[in-house]
C-alpha cells in the first residue's frame, strides 16, 4: 500500500501542509445540525477521522 | 489515536489544545457509543461518504489557531520535539482561505452539469435530507456513475442504499445493491482501505483483518456498570460485524440431516414472510469464501407475525457441486414473547471451487418458520424456496480478500 493520504483522482480539495485544512460542514453525530472544522479556529486543534472499529 | 491522546492530556488541560473527530463509518452512532465507553468527549462530525477521498483511517491532523495544517499524524516520539514546538509556537495568519466544503441543499434547483455536481447532490441529500428523499440521493448518485464510474460515486451509491436498507424506506434487493456499488469501488481502486474495509466489515471471515464490532458487549456492561446508559444504536451490529477473523476456511465435517430432505412442508404461497439475501462479495472469486446474509421479515402489510412457541426458525443452505459450506443448517434464537415481528437474520459462509468459472452458479437454500396471520388468527409451518445465482469473477480479475495477508 503506498502511504498516499488521498485518492489521487479524487475530485476534493487537496489537504498538503503548510495549507488551510479544508473547511468540511458536517452534521454533529447528536443532533445532526451543521459543525465546521472551520469553529474551532482560535485555538490549535487535533482533528481525529476515525472509525470505531 | 488513543496513545497520542492520552498523551496529550496536559496540554488539554491548559486549553492548549481542542480535540474533535470526524467519524467515517456507515453508522455513526457506533463511534459514539466507542466515545461514551472511553469517556471521551470531542465534538463529533458524521461524513459517511469519505468526502475528502481519504486513502486509509484513522488519520490525526493537527491545525494550527487559524486553520493551517501543521502536522500529519504526530508519533509519540515527537511529542517533545515537533509537537511541543507546534503547540509552543504563534503561528502567523496564512495568506489565502481555506477551501469551503459546504453540502447543505442549495436553494437553486438547476440540474448538477457533471459527475461532480451529482455526486455532491446525492452526498447533500443523504446527509442533510430526510430518509424519504434517499430515493433521490440514490438516483443522483447512480446519475454521477453513469456520466463518471468512479470508485467515490460507487462508494457513495453503497452508502446510500445501505442508508435505505436500514431505513423505513427499505426496498427489496437495497443490501445487495450496497455491496455491489461497493464491491465496484473496490474494483476501481483497489488501493483504498476504506473501500476495503466496507466489504470486509460484511464478508467473509477469511478476508477480515479484525472482528470490527466484537467491543460492543464489552462496551456496554462498562458503561451499564458506571451507572449509565449506553448511547442507544439505531442498527444493532450482528454476525459478520462481530466475527472474528479466521486463518482457514473450514469445511462442514459431521453429516447434518436436512429438515426437510424431500419438500413436504408446504410453501410460503401467501407470501406472510418476505426473504432478502445479499452475498459479500457479490461474486464468487475461485477458491476463496463469500459471505451469505438472508432476512427473513413477516410482512406487515399482509398481517404476519412470528409464532414463537412453536419452534425455530431454521435455513438449510445445499451447496452446489464442489462448493464447500462451513455449516448447512442454521437456527436463530427466538425472543422470549410468544409473538414478534422482527427481521431475522442468518449468515453463512460458501467456498467456490478453485476451478470455478463460467456461468452464475445456483446457491439453494430454504428457509422454515412458524408464521401467523393476524387476518384469520391461524398460525402455519411454512416453507420458503430460496436460490441466489452467485457470478464467478475472471482468474484475471483482482482477488477481493486482501493481498496483504497473503
Amino acid at each position: 500500500m503506498t502511504d498516499t493520504l488521498q485518492e489521487p483522482s479524487a475530485n476534493a480539495p487537496r489537504i498538503e501542509l503548510g495549507q488551510p485544512f479544508p473547511n468540511l460542514v458536517l452534521p454533529a453525530v447528536e443532533d445532526g445540525s451543521p459543525r465546521s472544522v472551520a469553529d474551532f479556529r482560535g485555538q490549535k486543534l487535533a482533528l481525529h477521522v476515525f472509525a470505531s472499529w | 489515536m488513543p496513545g497520542w491522546h492520552d498523551s496529550t492530556t496536559e496540554w488539554r488541560e491548559k486549553g492548549q489544545l481542542q480535540t474533535a473527530g470526524i467519524v467515517l463509518e456507515q453508522h455513526p452512532d457506533r463511534a459514539r457509543l466507542f466515545m461514551q465507553w472511553k469517556q471521551l468527549d470531542w465534538p463529533l462530525m458524521v461524513e459517511p461518504f469519505n468526502i475528502l477521498g481519504f486513502t486509509a483511517v484513522p488519520r490525526t491532523f493537527l491545525l494550527d489557531e487559524h486553520g493551517v495544517l501543521r502536522m500529519i499524524h504526530p508519533r509519540l516520539d515527537d511529542l517533545d520535539t515537533a509537537a511541543r514546538d507546534f503547540i509552543e509556537r504563534d503561528f502567523a495568519p496564512p495568506s489565502g482561505e481555506a477551501p469551503t466544503l459546504d453540502l447543505r441543499p442549495q436553494t437553486s434547483g438547476a440540474a448538477p452539469a457533471d459527475a461532480g455536481g451529482w455526486l455532491d447532490r446525492a452526498m447533500s441529500l443523504a446527509m442533510w435530507g430526510e430518509a424519504s428523499q434517499l430515493d433521490e440521493a440514490l438516483a443522483a448518485a447512480e446519475a454521477a456513475i453513469a456520466l463518471e464510474p468512479s470508485d467515490r460515486a460507487h462508494f457513495a451509491a453503497g452508502v446510500i442504499a445501505r442508508m435505505r436498507y436500514d431505513s423505513e424506506h427499505r426496498q427489496p434487493g437495497d443490501f445487495a445493491q450496497a455491496a455491489e456499488h461497493w464491491a465496484t469501488a473496490l474494483d476501481v481502486g483497489p488501493n483504498n482501505y476504506i473501500w476495503r474495509r466496507r466489504l470486509q466489515q460484511y464478508g467473509p471471515r477469511l478476508d477480515k483483518p479484525y472482528p470490527f464490532y466484537d467491543w460492543v458487549p464489552t462496551a456496554r456492561d462498562e458503561i451499564g456498570a458506571r451507572g449509565e446508559e449506553p448511547v442507544e444504536l439505531s442498527v444493532e451490529p450482528g454476525g459478520a460485524e462481530f466475527a472474528q477473523p479466521a486463518a482457514a476456511f473450514e469445511a462442514a465435517s459431521a453429516t447434518v440431516t436436512a429438515p426437510d430432505p424431500d419438500g413436504r412442508i408446504d410453501r410460503d404461497d401467501e407470501g406472510l414472510v418476505s426473504v432478502e439475501s445479499t452475498s459479500i462479495p457479490p461474486a464468487a472469486v475461485p477458491g476463496d469464501p463469500l459471505r451469505v446474509h438472508v432476512t427473513l421479515r413477516p410482512d406487515a402489510t399482509a398481517g404476519a407475525h412470528w409464532n414463537n412457541e412453536m419452534g425455530p426458525t431454521q435455513l438449510w443452505v445445499d451447496a452446489p457441486a464442489g462448493w464447500e459450506l462451513e455449516q448447512p443448517l442454521f437456527e436463530v434464537d427466538l425472543p422470549p414473547e410468544e409473538i414478534s415481528d422482527e427481521p431475522r437474520s442468518f449468515e453463512f459462509e460458501v467456498r467456490a471451487p478453485s476451478d470455478a468459472a463460467g456461468e452464475p452458479v445456483p446457491l439453494s437454500a430454504y428457509a422454515l418458520y412458524f408464521v401467523c396471520d393476524d387476518a384469520t388468527g391461524v398460525c402455519m409451518y411454512r416453507r420458503q424456496d430460496l436460490e441466489l445465482a452467485i457470478p464467478i469473477r475472471a482468474a484475471s480479475q483482482e482477488r477481493l480478500i486482501d493481498p496483504h495477508r497473503r
